[in-house]
């Protein structure tokens, strides 16, 4: 099982079951959204995941369409996203992790889109947009 | 709306920066972006990821092009605070985490991907075990007050 919360710890959440393999998300839209070098990911079914919002704090962005990205409305915290045409999977922002997850990364996607000032050193395989599915299984996201 | 800043050196091409919805805009006017990588467990929470990168200016550097009345606030330690945009939750500015006057943006928000000199990896106590540092950049245990900001 793992469990998470938000900054302000008012969010918390559950899970059943382990989380999938991840991989680091250099695209412009998650840099965006976690202001970072990269975003990193998680893909769990909707069915194992818990939340407990007793304040009703967390709040849904549409960042493209059909493509909701969920935070704390109270200290932002970015605690996972889903896409509508796939509504029983979510994806995990890892940060938000409260419990120890001690899978490594998988790949690096969409560093056609890398942040410049980002090396990356390490030898994960890198790729100009999604990963082949032999790699890494992206769950819940976008990846054909 | 933009908010004037009298400080602001006009000489300079700024490097510009938004949240993902585009509501709350910003400029920073500097010859170049000094930025750190934070692996602090509130970084960590407040972005999502292993670590945030935040790049970093003085007031009189900054300043606000729209939607600044817009940044929502959280103090996340004492006289720290986190201002993120509540329409898409977006991270965008992080002040008093230093003890001076300091601000540090976020560096995924800034526009363009401009070239960022990297000055080294802060609170790496906390580092994550399912991330690992590759680079030779110096190491600190804390964030030292004025670190990366007071040149321009």
């Amino acid at each position: 099982m793992h469990k998470g919360s938000c900054l302000c710890a008012k969010v918390h959440y559950s899970i059943e079951g382990e989380l999938s393999d991840f991989g680091y998300c250099h695209c412009n839209s998650c840099r965006k959204a976690s202001g970072s070098a990269h975003g990193a990911n998680s893909g769990i079914a909707r069915a194992n995941f818990k939340l407990s919002d007793e304040e009703d704090l967390v709040r849904e962005f549409e960042s493209s369409p059909g493509k909701f990205r969920a935070f704390c409305s109270r200290c932002g915290s970015p605690l996972y996203a889903y896409l509508t045409k796939s509504r029983d999977l979510i994806r995990i922002r890892l940060g938000s992790l409260d419990s120890h997850f001690n899978k490594t990364t998988k790949a690096h996607t969409f560093v056609s889109d890398k942040a410049c000032w980002e090396s990356i050193a390490d030898s994960v395989p890198q790729f100009a947009e999604w990963a082949p599915r032999e790699v890494l299984i992206q769950t819940g996201s976008k990846q054909p | 709306m933009t908010v004037h800043n009298s400080d602001i050196n006009h000489s300079l091409e700024p490097f510009s920066g938004s949240c993902l919805c585009g509501s709350i805009k910003f400029e920073i006017h500097r010859k170049y972006l000094n930025a750190i990588h934070c692996y602090c467990g509130m970084c960590r929470k407040a972005h999502g990821t292993a670590f945030s990168t935040h790049a970093l200016a003085t007031p009189s550097q900054v300043q606000w092009t729209e939607g600044k009345s817009l940044l929502t606030g959280y103090e996340s330690s004492p006289g720290a605070y986190r201002e993120f945009c509540p329409v898409c939750g977006t991270h965008i500015l992080v002040h008093g985490q230093s003890g001076d006057d300091s601000l540090a943006f976020p560096a995924g928000t800034i526009n363009g991907n401009p070239a960022l000199t990297i000055l080294g990896h802060m609170y790496t106590d906390d580092l994550v075990s399912w991330y690992v540092i590759n680079d030779n950049l110096p190491q600190h245990h804390q964030w030292p007050p004025g670190f990366g900001s007071n040149d321009d």
